[in-house]
């Protein structure tokens, strides 16, 4: 959709691990700061929507999505209300979306 | 001569009826069957993910020379639970209206399971965690216990 800037979670690593750098190279904080918040960033002054593909991923960590996802309200200041609108997440597969759920929780319940 | 031809067909259509009946009820007690299967394939998987959550979260090694043990651990638990992820998928025709209980469980078991310090450098072992685990997963399993109930009228 020409109105989405799409992002596949797998194209940073298909085993995402970690909070910080500590944790590894494909952790939740590096994946925030190098794609997930830049991409937000584009989206609002081109006014559209990402949309972040969890396809093609082996696994997640709880960490990770926390880290990722929960921190764009807690360190990148995105209000919730915000994300809601110009954020998509795409689990691509049925046995994805327990994920899909997960990083929408963490969003919620970001402070 | 035609009351012989009557009984025959009579018999005959009685003996295609009662074959009918009979498929019709052997298909929906392999359906109640599969389901139930389903059900216990997932109860076992729960079991695993009981075990390793005690061995990740109550961890008893030293951190450094147990570096390694407990990163297996760790991925073995992460492993563990995304094979879960397919029953979740699943569970919609099995659970019914439990269905959004169970996803609501399911989340939360992955989140307590696989949050917090897992796989980070500063992880410490958590009795709470683990606590919390515990207690999502005995849910779990009373949530599946009474949808069994509810398919076979029995435990």
């Amino acid at each position: 959709m020409e109105d989405e800037i799409m992002i596949s979670v797998a194209d940073f690593s298909k085993y995402p691990s970690g909070r910080d750098a500590q944790d590894g190279s494909f952790n939740g904080e590096k994946y925030r700061t190098t794609v997930l918040e830049p991409a937000l960033q584009r989206a609002i002054s081109d006014k559209k929507i990402v949309c972040v593909s969890l396809k093609g991923v082996m696994s997640f960590g709880s960490s990770f999505l926390e880290e990722a996802f929960g921190g764009l309200v807690r360190k990148e200041g995105f209000t919730k209300e915000q994300l809601k609108d110009i954020l998509r997440i795409d689990p691509g597969k049925p046995n994805l979306t327990r994920y899909q759920k997960t990083i929408w929780t963490y969003i919620q319940n970001a402070k | 001569m035609m009351d012989g031809i009557h009984l025959y067909l009579s018999a005959g259509v009685a003996v295609l009826l009662g074959a009918l009946v009979a498929s019709v009820f052997t298909a929906y007690f392999n359906h109640l069957s599969t389901k139930n299967e389903n059900i216990n394939e997932y109860l076992k998987d729960l079991g695993e993910i009981e075990k390793l959550c005690r061995n990740y979260w109550l961890f008893e090694g030293p951190m450094d020379e147990g570096a390694s043990q407990l990163g297996n651990l760790g991925h073995e638990l992460r492993a563990k639970l995304d094979a879960t992820a397919s029953f979740e998928s699943l569970s919609k025709s099995i659970l019914g209206e439990r269905y959004d209980q169970f996803t609501e469980l399911d989340v939360k078991l992955f989140m307590a399971a696989t949050g917090g310090t897992f796989q980070t450098q500063s992880f410490l072992p958590s009795p709470e965690v683990y606590g919390e685990v515990m207690q999502i997963i005995t849910e779990i399993r009373a949530l599946l216990r009474q949808q069994r109930i509810s398919l076979f009228w029995a435990r």
